[in-house]
C-alpha cells in the first residue's frame, strides 16, 4: 500500500508540473518539452524490441515514414490531423512489418545491420523522390495539427497535444509491458530457446514488439512533422536512430522508466550548454561515464549513490576500545 | 555509356575498391572475434589521417615513418579502449555499441577545436599521373593497391602463421574452449581492438594524401565499409574483399552511367536483398 | 521498482525543471539585443564562426563610441548567439528562443535550409530577418521583414557577362554542386542565365554533400568535353576534391565559383597549380581595399586568426545599424521600412536593398561585388561589379 502511495504521489507532483509548464515556462520551455515529450515516446516506444532482444538502430526510418506520410496527407489532400498522424503511424507500422517479417530470421547484429542500412534507404528516398517529399529542398507549408477541426495555433496548445500523445502512449506501452505479452517478451530477450520450447511463437512475438514501436515511432513523426513544420531528409539520419538507442541505455535498460529518464536527460542535457560550441563534446562524454559507470543506466542511479553511503560509513573507522 | 567510358569508370572502381578494403578489414577482423560492430572505426580512420598530418606534413618525418607511427599510436589506442571501455562493460554487444557510438561523437566534436575548424590537407607524396587505356590516374592511387594488398597479406600471415594469429583463430571459433586451453582471452581481445583499430589508421593514413581532411571525414568510409562486410559477410576477410571489389565497380560504374545517387541507393537495395535473401552475406557462416 | 525510488526520481525531475524553467532572462534596458542563430560547430561552423565574429565585431566598435543614438536616447548593442549545427530542429529551437525567450527583435540566420525551416516563425513573430542563405524563394513579398544580406547567384552571374566579353573563348560549360536546394536553386538561376547569354550548359551534375570522391561523376562530366566548369554552392573541401581530380583526369579548362568559397582552403587541397586561373566571388586575399586591410587588421587583432570569409558577412550588422540611425526608432516594422530606402557603406562601397524587378520586392542586399582570379594561388581582386538587377 506504501509504495503505491509513493507511485501515485510521484506521478501527481509529475503531472500537475507538465500542466503548470506552460503557466511559467514561456513559449520556450513549452517549445523544448514538446520536443522532450517526442523523444520520449521515441525512446519507450524502442523498449519492447530491444526487450524481445532486437537490437534496432534504425528506429527514426519509422519517424521519418510517420512524419511525411502526416505531413503530405495533410497538405497535399488537407486531411484532418488526427487521420493523417494515423495514416502516418499505419504506414510506418506497415513498413515496419515489411522490414520485420523477412529479417525476423537475422538475429542480434545482423538485424542492426538491416535496420542501419534501412535509415539510409529511407532518408535516400525522401531525397530523391523530388515531386512528393521536394527532396532536400526540405517540405514546408506544413499545417499545425488540429483537434476536432480546431487548429492549436499557440504552442501551449501543441505541447498540451504532445503531452497526451505521450502519455497515451506509455500507458499502452505500460500496459502491454506489464501484460502476459510482456511476459513472453522478456522470456525471449533473455532465452529464445526457452520460449520456444514453452510453446511460445518467438517469430509473431518479435514482429509484434517491432510493428508496435514502428507504430508510435510513426505518432511521434507525425506530431514532429506538424510541430516543427519543416521536413528536411538528413534530419531522420543515423544520428537520431542512435539516439533513440542511447537514450535507453543511458536511461537503462531495467525498468519501463529507463527510456523515459534517459530521453528526458539527454534531450535536456545540451539545454545550459546552447550557444557553446563544446555541446556536443559534453553531450558524449556525460554519454560515455553513464554507460561505464552506471550500466544499469541513470535509473541505478539513487541505489548507486546509497549502496556508496552505505559503503562510507561502514567503513569508517569505529572507535578502538583500547583508547 | 562507350565502351571507352566503361573501362575508365571500371579502371576507378578498382582503384576504389581497394579504399573501401582496406576500410572493411579491420571491421570485419574485429567483428569475426568479439561479435562487436566498430562504430568507432571511422573516427579512427580520421585520426590515423590526422597522424599523418602532425608528423608528415607538420613535422617533416618521412611519410613511411608517419605511416607506421600512426599504425602504432592508433593501436595503442585501440588496446587502451579495450581496456577501458570493452572489458569493463564485459563484452556486451549492446552496451559496447553504445559506448562506441558515444566515442565517435566525443572524437568527432573535439575534433574541431584540436584540428581546427577548416579542412586540411597533406601534400602528395606520389605525384604525377599515369595514363592507362586513355584515363588518367593518379599515382597516388595507383599506389594504393600494392599498399592494400600488403596491408591484406600481413593480416593473412598474422592470422595464419603466429602464435597470436591461433590464439585469434581459436577465439573466434570458441571463446571458452580456447580460455580453457590457457589462451588469455583479455590480451587476446585487446590484441584485436590494437589491430582493428591500426588497420583503419593505416587507411586513413593512406587517404590523407588524396583527400580532405575534417573530423567528419571517417562516417563516409565507414558506411561503406558497413555495406562491404554485409556484403561479403561479416567476420569474414575474403568476403570483405569481394564486397569491396564488388562495392566499388558499383560505385564507379552506375555512378558513371546514371550518377551518384542512384549507385548509393542501389548500394543499398543491393545490402537489404542479400541480407533478406542470405542474412549471413557471401562468406558469411552462421554465428 | 520500490516507491522511493520512483518518488526520489519525480523529485529529481520537479526540480531539474524548476530549476530549469527559472532562469529568467534579465532585461538591461538600453540594449538592442541582435540574435544570431548560426553553425558554431560542426562542418559549417567556418561560416557561423566568422558570421558571430563579424557581427560582435561591429558592434563592439560602436559601443565603444557610446553606442547607437536613437531619439536622443544612447543605446548598447548585443549580440546573442546559438549554435544551430546546421540541423532544422536546432535551428528552429535557436530562433523560437531567441524571439520568446531572449525577447530578440532583430536576427540574423546562416544557412538555407534553416533559414526556409524558419520563415514562418519570422513572418508570425514580426521580427527583422538579415539571414545569410542561397535560398529559393526567400526574398519575396510573402516575407516582407527578410531583408537577405548576401549577393546569390541572381546577383553573382553578373560575372557570366565580365567573361563574355573577356574571355570570348569559352563556349561550353559543366556544372557541379551539392545535391540539396542551395545547389538545385543556383545551379537553376545560373544556367538560364548563361543560356540567354549564349553559353552551352554540357553537363549537370549534383553529389552529395559527403562525397570524397568525384571520379564517376567527372567521367561523366569531362566526356562532353566542356571549357569550363562551374562548381557554384560547394563548399571549399569538395570544390578542392574536385579540382584535383579532375586534373588527374586530364581536364585542361578553367573553374569557376560565383559564390563564395576560401581559395585558400581549395589551392591546399587541389595543388597550388591546379587551382590557377579559377574565377571566384567574394573571398578576396589580395590586393584589398583600404577599407578591408582595415577591417583585416581589426578582425585579426580581435580573434587572432584573420577569415576573408568574414568580409562579407558584416552586411548584417551594417545594415542594421545603418537601418536604425535612418529610422531613429528599434521598432522592427520601422526599421525594416528605414531598410528598404537606406543607402549604407560596407566594406566594398555603397549598398542597399532592392532587386525589386527581379524578386518582386526591394529586399536583396546590392552593392559591388568583387570578383577575384585565383593568380600564384591567391584570389586576386579582378573587377567590381553591380547585379544584373538594381
Amino acid at each position: 500500500m506504501h509504495r503505491r502511495l509513493g507511485v501515485l504521489l510521484g506521478l501527481v507532483v509529475l503531472a500537475v508540473l507538465a500542466l503548470l509548464l506552460p503557466q511559467f515556462g514561456g513559449d520556450y520551455y513549452v517549445h523544448i518539452f514538446a520536443l522532450v515529450f517526442t523523444n520520449v515516446i521515441l525512446a519507450a516506444s524502442l523498449r519492447p524490441s530491444l526487450t524481445c532482444g532486437q537490437l534496432n538502430i534504425g528506429h527514426s526510418a519509422f519517424m521519418s515514414i510517420g512524419a511525411y506520410t502526416s505531413a503530405l496527407l495533410a497538405k497535399n489532400l488537407a486531411v484532418p490531423f488526427e487521420i493523417s498522424l494515423l495514416g502516418g503511424a499505419l504506414l510506418a507500422t506497415a513498413v515496419g512489418w515489411a522490414i520485420g517479417y523477412p529479417s525476423l530470421r537475422l538475429r542480434g547484429v545482423y538485424f542492426a545491420m538491416v535496420t542501419v542500412a534501412f535509415v539510409e534507404v529511407i532518408r535516400l528516398i525522401a531525397q530523391l523522390w523530388v515531386p512528393l517529399t521536394r527532396g532536400m529542398s526540405g517540405l514546408s507549408g506544413i499545417p499545425k495539427p488540429s483537434v476536432l477541426g480546431m487548429t492549436l495555433s499557440t504552442r501551449t496548445g501543441q505541447y498540451y497535444l504532445a503531452l497526451v500523445l505521450m502519455l497515451a502512449t506509455l500507458l499502452v506501452l505500460w500496459k502491454l509491458e506489464h501484460s502476459r505479452l510482456g511476459l513472453i517478451w522478456r522470456s525471449i530477450g533473455m532465452a529464445d530457446h526457452l520460449a520456444q520450447s514453452l510453446g511460445v511463437n518467438i517469430a509473431r512475438h518479435k514482429l509484434l514488439a517491432f510493428m508496435l514501436g514502428c507504430f508510435f515511432a510513426g505518432i511521434a513523426g507525425g506530431f514532429y512533422a506538424h510541430f516543427i513544420r519543416f521536413l528536411f531528409p538528413p534530419e531522420f539520419g543515423f544520428l537520431m536512430a542512435t539516439n533513440i538507442l542511447v537514450y535507453n541505455y543511458v536511461g537503462g535498460r531495467g525498468h519501463f522508466v529507463g527510456p523515459i529518464v534517459g530521453a528526458v536527460f539527454l534531450s535536456l542535457l545540451s539545454e545550459p550548454f546552447r550557444g557553446s560550441p563544446y555541446e556536443t563534446i559534453f553531450f558524449s562524454i556525460a554519454m560515455l561515464l553513464t554507460i561505464l559507470f552506471l550500466p544499469g543506466g541513470l535509473i541505478t542511479l539513487p541505489r548507486k549513490l546509497a549502496e556508496l553511503r552505505w559503503w562510507r560509513t561502514a567503513s569508517a573507522p569505529t572507535p578502538s576500545p583500547a583508547a | 555509356m562507350t565502351p571507352a567510358l566503361f573501362v575508365q569508370s571500371a579502371i576507378i572502381g578498382v582503384s576504389l575498391a581497394s579504399i573501401y578494403i582496406l576500410m572493411a578489414l579491420g571491421l570485419t577482423l574485429m567483428f569475426g572475434m568479439m561479435h562487436i560492430i566498430n562504430f568507432a572505426h571511422g573516427a579512427v580512420y580520421m585520426l590515423g589521417a590526422f597522424v599523418i598530418y602532425y608528423v608528415f606534413f607538420q613535422g617533416g618525418a618521412p611519410y613511411f615513418a608517419a605511416f607506421v607511427a600512426s599504425m602504432i599510436l592508433l593501436g595503442i589506442f585501440g588496446y587502451l579502449v579495450e581496456r577501458s571501455i570493452y572489458r569493463p562493460i564485459k563484452g556486451g554487444i549492446e552496451p559496447t555499441l553504445v559506448a562506441l557510438i558515444a566515442l565517435t561523437t566525443f572524437l568527432q566534436a573535439a575534433g574541431y577545436p584540436v584540428f581546427g575548424q577548416l579542412d586540411k590537407h597533406v601534400p602528395p607524396v606520389f605525384p604525377g599521373t599515369r595514363n592507362i587505356l586513355g584515363v588518367g590516374i593518379s599515382i597516388e592511387r595507383l599506389m594504393i593497391i600494392p599498399l592494400a594488398g600488403a596491408l591484406v597479406i600481413g593480416l593473412y600471415l598474422f592470422i595464419n602463421k603466429t602464435r597470436l594469429g591461433a590464439a585469434m583463430r581459436a577465439i573466434e571459433q570458441d571463446k571458452e574452449a580456447a580460455a580453457l586451453q590457457g589462451v588469455n582471452v583479455h590480451v587476446v581481445n585487446g590484441l584485436a581492438f590494437a589491430v582493428g583499430f591500426a588497420l583503419a589508421a593505416a587507411s586513413g593514413a593512406l587517404m590523407a594524401p588524396i583527400f580532405k581532411l575534417d573530423p567528419m571525414m571517417g562516417e563516409q568510409p565507414l558506411l561503406k565499409a558497413f555495406i562491404i562486410i554485409i556484403l561479403g559477410g561479416l567476420g569474414s576477410i575474403p568476403g570483405a574483399i569481394l564486397g569491396g571489389l564488388m562495392l566499388g565497380l558499383i560505385d564507379s560504374i552506375i555512378a558513371t552511367a546514371l550518377g551518384a545517387e542512384p549507385a548509393f541507393l542501389l548500394s543499398f537495395v543491393f545490402i537489404i536483398l542479400v541480407l533478406l535473401f542470405k542474412p549471413t552475406g557471401l562468406f558469411g557462416y552462421a554465428p | 521498482m520500490t516507491a522511493p525510488r520512483c518518488v526520489r526520481w519525480a523529485a529529481f525531475l520537479a526540480v531539474a525543471g524548476l530549476a530549469f524553467v527559472g532562469w529568467g532572462s534579465a532585461h538591461a534596458a538600453d540594449v538592442i539585443k541582435f540574435g544570431v542563430s548560426t553553425p558554431l560547430s560542426g562542418p559549417a561552423a567556418p561560416w557561423g564562426i566568422p558570421h558571430k565574429n563579424a557581427t560582435e565585431l561591429i558592434f563592439d566598435e560602436i559601443n565603444a563610441q557610446g553606442g547607437l543614438d536613437v531619439g536622443g536616447k544612447k543605446y548598447k548593442l548585443e549580440v546573442v548567439a546559438y549554435d544551430h549545427k546546421y540541423v532544422i530542429a536546432e535551428g528552429v529551437a535557436t530562433v523560437n528562443r531567441l524571439i520568446a525567450k531572449d525577447g530578440v527583435k532583430f536576427i540574423s540566420i546562416l544557412g538555407g535550409a534553416v533559414v526556409k525551416a524558419n520563415e514562418e516563425a519570422v513572418n508570425e513573430g514580426r521580427v527583422l530577418n538579415l539571414p545569410l542563405a542561397y535560398a529559393d524563394g526567400l526574398v519575396s513579398p510573402r516575407n516582407p521583414l527578410t531583408f537577405h544580406s548576401f549577393p546569390s547567384p541572381p546577383e553573382t552571374t553578373t560575372f557570366w557577362k565580365w567573361i563574355k566579353q573577356n574571355h570570348p573563348n569559352l563556349k561550353r560549360v559543366a556544372t557541379i554542386s551539392p545535391n540539396d536546394d542551395t545547389g538545385w536553386w543556383s545551379i537553376k538561376v545560373e544556367t538560364t542565365f548563361i543560356q540567354k547569354l549564349g553559353y552551352e550548359t554540357v553537363a549537370k551534375e549534383f553529389f552529395e554533400r559527403t562525397m570524397t570522391d568525384f571520379n564517376p561523376v567527372l567521367l561523366r562530366i569531362l566526356a562532353q568535353k566542356p571549357d569550363i566548369i562551374s562548381v557554384l554552392a560547394s563548399p571549399a573541401g569538395s570544390v578542392g576534391l574536385i579540382i584535383k581530380q579532375a586534373r588527374e583526369l586530364g581536364f585542361k579548362g578553367r573553374f569557376i565559383h560565383i559564390g563564395q568559397v576560401d581559395t585558400s582552403v581549395v589551392a591546399n587541397i587541389a595543388g597550388k597549380a591546379n587551382v590557377e586561373g579559377m574565377w571566384v566571388h567574394g573571398f578576396v586575399q589580395a590586393p584589398l581595399p583600404e577599407k578591408v586591410k582595415s577591417w583585416q587588421a581589426r578582425y585579426t587583432k580581435k580573434y587572432g586568426e584573420w577569415n576573408a570569409t568574414s568580409i562579407d558577412f558584416t552586411n548584417p550588422a551594417f545594415a542594421f545599424v545603418a537601418a536604425v540611425r535612418k529610422a531613429q526608432s528599434v521598432e522592427p516594422k520601422k526599421v525594416a521600412d528605414a531598410l528598404s530606402i537606406v543607402e549604407f557603406d560596407n566594406l566594398w562601397g555603397k549598398a542597399h536593398f532592392g532587386g525589386k524587378d527581379y524578386y518582386g520586392v526591394g529586399n536583396q542586399i546590392i552593392y559591388p561585388m568583387p570578383f577575384s582570379e585565383v593568380k600564384d594561388g591567391v584570389a586576386t581582386l579582378v573587377v567590381q561589379l553591380l547585379p544584373p538587377h538594381n
